[in-house]
């Protein structure tokens, strides 16, 4: 939680990241404490250059929210901060990894194909908004 | 007709009935060791509805911290029409309020047109705009 400022400045800067009330502290504070030790920054000395939040739900991994620094792109960190992220959703007995993009953001299907994910073809998702 | 809290002693009935429910697809996921650790991460969350004497109706739901998510709703094709799967899915409604989720999400085939259109009718949107990608991560 430490992080938590200097995070928002990131995704702030980041496009493709949407935030929503689901980002404000205190919210933020029950996701990590849902899930420990899965969610990862990158620093570079003590800045923070790149995140990644990581979920489950006991069934399926989640990512949400990686961003990586504009100034340090195209050095792997954000398959680094991603592969961490599988790997420790391995040892939670997680098999499968979701993610939510936005359909028309090519570089960022690219991103996560190279990093093998596939586009769900078959398969659609539904929401409800319960306040 | 009651609704009661899923818990793994019914895990057997249960899986007769996803297996008899179009749309439910059961994968590795739902082996018995799996379903109930997903029970455990998620206690009181999930649900089966019984009427004479039989398992009609389940659901799953959990969270992630952030979003909820609504997996293998199922109702017995002799006791549809009944407004059973909407009072199962209303109780995983307000137990993920209870813990402080206010979005739920579930994932659907695009061709279960009879799907959408029930999740539809109890207040659910397709979301067309964001995309869903997905990665096997069972290096074994």
């Amino acid at each position: 939680m430490d992080d938590y400022d200097s995070a928002v400045t990131l995704w702030q800067n980041t496009e493709g990241v949407v935030l929503t009330d689901t980002d404000e502290r205190e919210p933020m504070r029950r996701f990590l404490d849902r899930n420990p030790g899965l969610s990862s920054v990158a620093l570079v000395g003590d800045k923070l250059i790149g995140t990644i939040l990581c979920s489950h739900d006991g069934r399926r991994g989640y990512l949400h929210h990686l961003a990586v620094d504009k100034r340090c792109r195209r050095l792997g960190i954000g398959s680094a901060l991603v592969q961490r992220s599988l790997s420790l959703l391995t040892k939670e007995g997680i098999v499968k990894c979701n993610i939510f993009i936005i359909e028309e953001n090519e570089a960022g299907i690219a991103f996560w194909e190279h990093n093998g994910f596939n586009l769900l073809e078959h398969f659609g998702w539904m929401q409800r908004v319960m306040v | 007709m009651t609704i009661s809290p899923f818990t793994i002693d019914v895990y057997d009935q249960v899986i007769d009935l996803w297996q008899q429910a179009e749309g439910v697809g059961l994968s590795s996921a739902d082996s018995r060791e799996s379903i109930q650790a997903y029970l455990e991460r998620n206690p009181g969350m999930s649900f089966f509805a019984e009427q004479d004497g039989m398992l009609v109706g389940a659901v799953l739901s959990g969270h992630d911290g952030r979003r909820g998510y609504i997996h293998h709703l199922a109702v017995h094709p002799d006791y549809r029409r009944q407004g059973l799967g909407r009072q199962l899915v209303d109780r995983c409604l307000v137990a993920l309020q209870e813990v402080g989720i206010q979005k739920c999400h579930l994932f659907i085939f695009n061709t279960n047109l009879e799907g959408i259109g029930f999740w539809e009718s109890i207040g659910w949107t397709k979301r067309a705009d964001i995309g869903v990608m997905s990665k096997n991560i069972t290096y074994s």
